[in-house]
């Protein structure tokens, strides 16, 4: 796996590839048809052979993995007991997919985490409180958002967690109350403050601080960084600027210091936002945007599916899926930020806008796709 | 937004005015009555005002493909003639008996939940409870988008004395303590959804209180070995399954062809899929959304099938169809469940003498089913369907298509809400 290695090395947005990441996506595609042969047949099935792969545009050749396959099939390249890490996909609704996770693709998103994290500066020596718009770890959830919600939480010493989303009765709920009393608490104090998770829940939070009249400078250096999307509460998603003007009224936090990360369990490449808050493709992933009823690739500046490729992973085969999102690609230029590489624009789910349906067992069905 | 007594409010005034909806509805159930023949004078305007394009901004709002043909189903139904045969037809019949008279009463009041499977159905299921005389409290779907309370405005607007029957409230289910403040005012509560949603109100509903339970249902459509012999049928057939996306109840889920072959699936796949294709090419889908999750069902019904010839998902069981913007799946096992929407429809073969015990393990959830095949195969085929639980046999092109009148999933929906009240002759 050198090409992976190598790729892995280097900065989050290297303007230089040098066909590495073509070779790195090969080598990967190589491994898995040797090691998984409902892998192979699916891209036998497909008329394609990784000698294929010469250059960045025979990228789109490669036959992707639906979430939809990866949510029905465990599809791992290796045996399981050689696989240390196995993250469910979905937390909040739907039927959850199995990805696995060996030693050897962990040490490369620790490194490409390291990167990220560094380039963003958001590592810091300074003791912080912290608000977890997630999960509490209890060892009985197995998303991935929960353990990168927590894992967020070691780039700079905790003094405390407080948790918005506890489990009662076996199940998850929101304790927004306790956001609000923390929120407080922290704000007297002289350490900085950072909110992790999803962005639904963080939002409801500055909302109820704002109706109990509530509004606090929290130290500097304080940040909210959002992951894992407004879910089943995207009919409440606000747009950006609503956001961070609730936030800075709120919490006295500038959106310089809001910073969003985008990525699935089925793609863990962290994207994390630029100072225009665009979402760049890193140099350890490519989209391809593609035509919703053709599937070939859309181009820039059109509305498709989000194809993701990464070679990080060899337990399991997602070195291209095909999310759920609907996305645009854009030039890089077309940002200002200075970073080159393209970024991605995620505008909304597949489906009908509110899928209605009246058939029976449509909900289930319709649970596998929708998260 | 809230509707109470012809007045709309804001959602913040919910706790106030549930805490006077149990008075403000016993104050109309023991003095005010609803003028049935006004009612349906006033359900034939809305008709005849969706034809002047009173509402096009409506029907605009709504947003779905192909909303014109609903439109006008809806405009036949709300039509004076055709809504007093329905209620002609559907309430029970009460024409005095030996030693009693019969007196037909208003359940009460209705709480109507409905799940927001049809932009309509939340107007519509309050417009059934009216015309029966029942106070109505209807919990407005999530996804509802506004259209609800334009029409019960609109009606109201024509029929002032029908605003102390009407109480629309966008209380989301969550909100438990509300929607049992709703269930304990009404005397009847009608749910529209899933089991997921008829299985929560079975739990909410105190036990004085009872239920009318409009769930979800399936269909599919019967063909002999013969369906060469029926191009127009099939053509009729390809339409529905592409007009409809395949999301209604009564939307066609599975092909069966009369055969013990396996093969005979994929013949008819063979067959069947020029005809889809046509349709396809006719109706384009317009949503990206939706046509997305078209591109994708399709390319992941592929790689099932590989997945299936390889032996993952076990025994090879599903070999696939693609077609442009549609495909089929041949499926060897027969199980009637939901095929993949936006034009992925699955086909099995099943010899109609294993037909009924494929159909029993969907008791109760039943509902339309088509038939393709000579006279004696079909009247075979209709025999078992109807013993197994079936409650509508139509045309394959009119599987979707609602008929003047007819029951609601094999029952008289207005005699649900309603009372026969025994008056001994003394």
């Amino acid at each position: 796996m050198k090409y992976r290695r190598a790729l892995f090395k280097k900065r989050p947005f290297d303007a230089a590839d040098n066909g590495d990441f073509v070779k790195a996506v090969r080598e990967m595609t190589e491994y898995h048809v040797k090691h998984n042969e409902k892998y192979a047949a699916i891209l036998r099935s497909k008329g394609f052979d990784s000698a294929e792969l010469e250059s960045e545009s025979d990228l789109a050749k490669l036959p992707f993995i639906p979430t939809l396959t990866l949510k029905k099939h465990r599809l791992f390249s290796m045996p399981e007991k050689l696989i240390p890490v196995k993250v469910t996909s979905s937390g909040t609704s739907g039927s959850a997919g199995v990805i696995g996770f060996e030693l050897s693709g962990l040490w490369q998103a620790l490194k490409m985490v390291c990167r990220i994290f560094s380039y963003k500066k958001l590592f810091s020596h300074r003791l912080t409180n912290y608000v977890v718009f997630g999960y509490k770890p209890d060892g009985k959830n197995k998303t991935a958002v929960s353990k990168t919600a927590f894992g967020a939480t070691l780039f700079a010493p905790a003094l405390k967690r407080t948790y918005a989303l506890k489990r009662v009765d076996g199940k998850y709920e929101a304790d927004l109350e306790a956001v609000c009393e923390a929120v407080l608490k922290y704000a007297k104090q002289k350490h900085p403050v950072r909110f992790m998770g999803f962005p639904s829940y963080t939002y409801f939070a500055m909302k109820l601080l704002e109706q109990k009249k509530i509004s606090v400078k929290l130290p500097e250096g304080s940040k909210i960084m959002l992951a894992g999307g407004w879910k089943q509460y995207y009919r409440e998603q606000v747009d950006k600027t609503e956001f961070y003007d609730t936030a800075k009224r709120v919490l006295g936090i500038d959106d310089k210091d809001i910073v969003e990360f985008f990525g699935a369990v089925e793609h863990p490449i962290a994207y994390c936002d630029c100072k225009n808050h665009h979402f760049h493709v890193p140099s350890y992933s490519r989209v391809i945007i593609r035509d919703v009823s053709t599937l070939e690739p859309a181009g820039y500046g059109n509305v498709g599916l989000v194809e993701l490729i990464t070679p990080m992973i060899k337990a399991t085969p997602i070195t291209a899926v095909m999310t759920d999102d609907l996305g645009v690609l854009r030039p890089g230029e077309e940002c200002g930020c200075g970073i080159r590489s393209p970024y991605l624009e995620i505008i909304g789910r597949v489906g009908l806008k509110d899928v209605k349906t009246c058939a029976a067992g449509a909900q289930k069905l319709l649970g596998d796709i929708k998260l | 937004m809230i509707l109470y007594r012809g007045k709309i409010y804001e959602t913040d005034a919910t706790v106030k005015l549930l805490d006077s909806l149990k008075d403000d509805i016993n104050e109309t159930i023991k003095n005010k009555n609803i003028d049935r023949e006004k009612l349906l004078f006033a359900a034939n305007r809305v008709a005849s005002g969706v034809i002047d394009g009173k509402y096009d901004d409506i029907i605009a709002s709504v947003g779905i493909d192909g909303a014109e043909a609903y439109v006008e189903r809806a405009v036949r139904l709300l039509k004076y003639e055709n809504a007093a045969l329905l209620v002609k037809s559907g309430l029970p019949d009460v024409s005095p008996l030996p030693e009693t008279d019969r007196i037909l009463a208003p359940v009460g009041a209705l709480l109507h939940i409905a799940a927001g499977n049809v932009d309509v159905l939340p107007a519509y299921s309050v417009l059934s409870g009216l015309l029966c005389g029942n106070v109505n409290v209807l919990k407005l779907p999530s996804q509802d988008n506004g259209v609800t309370i334009r029409i019960m405005s609109e009606m109201i607007e024509m029929l002032p004395e029908i605003a102390d029957f009407i109480y629309v409230f966008d209380t989301p289910s969550s909100d438990v303590a509300s929607m049992l403040k709703m269930a304990e005012a009404a005397d009847r509560i009608v749910v529209w959804g899933s089991d997921e949603a008829v299985t929560a109100v079975r739990k909410l509903a105190p036990p004085n209180v009872g239920i009318v339970e409009w769930g979800h249902r399936i269909s599919f459509c019967f063909v002999g070995e013969d369906y060469e012999k029926y191009p127009e049928k099939l053509e009729g057939l390809a339409e529905h399954v592409i007009t409809t996306s395949q999301l209604f109840c009564s939307s066609c889920q599975r092909v069966y062809v009369n055969s013990p072959r396996k093969e005979a699936a994929d013949e008819f796949c063979r067959h069947f899929l020029p005809f889809l294709n046509l349709a396809r090419a006719k109706h384009p889908l317009t949503d990206k959304g939706a046509a997305a999750e078209a591109a994708i069902r399709k390319y992941a019904a592929g790689i099932e099938a590989v997945l299936s010839e390889s032996g993952a998902s076990g025994a090879p069981d599903m070999r696939y169809y693609p077609g442009n913007g549609c495909a089929l799946c041949a499926k060897d096992d027969p199980e009637l469940e939901i095929s993949g929407f936006f034009g992925n429809l699955d086909v099995s073969a099943l010899p109609v003498e294993e037909l009924f015990y494929v159909l029993r393990d969907k008791k109760g959830y039943l509902q339309t089913a088509s038939i393709i095949a000579d006279e004696e195969t079909a009247k075979r085929a209709g025999d078992v369907m109807i013993r197994a639980g079936v409650t509508r046999i139509v045309p394959p092109d009119k599987m979707s298509d609602t008929f003047i009148a007819e029951p609601h999933d094999g029952e008289n929906e207005l005699a649900r809400y309603c009372r026969i009240v025994s008056r001994y002759r003394e």
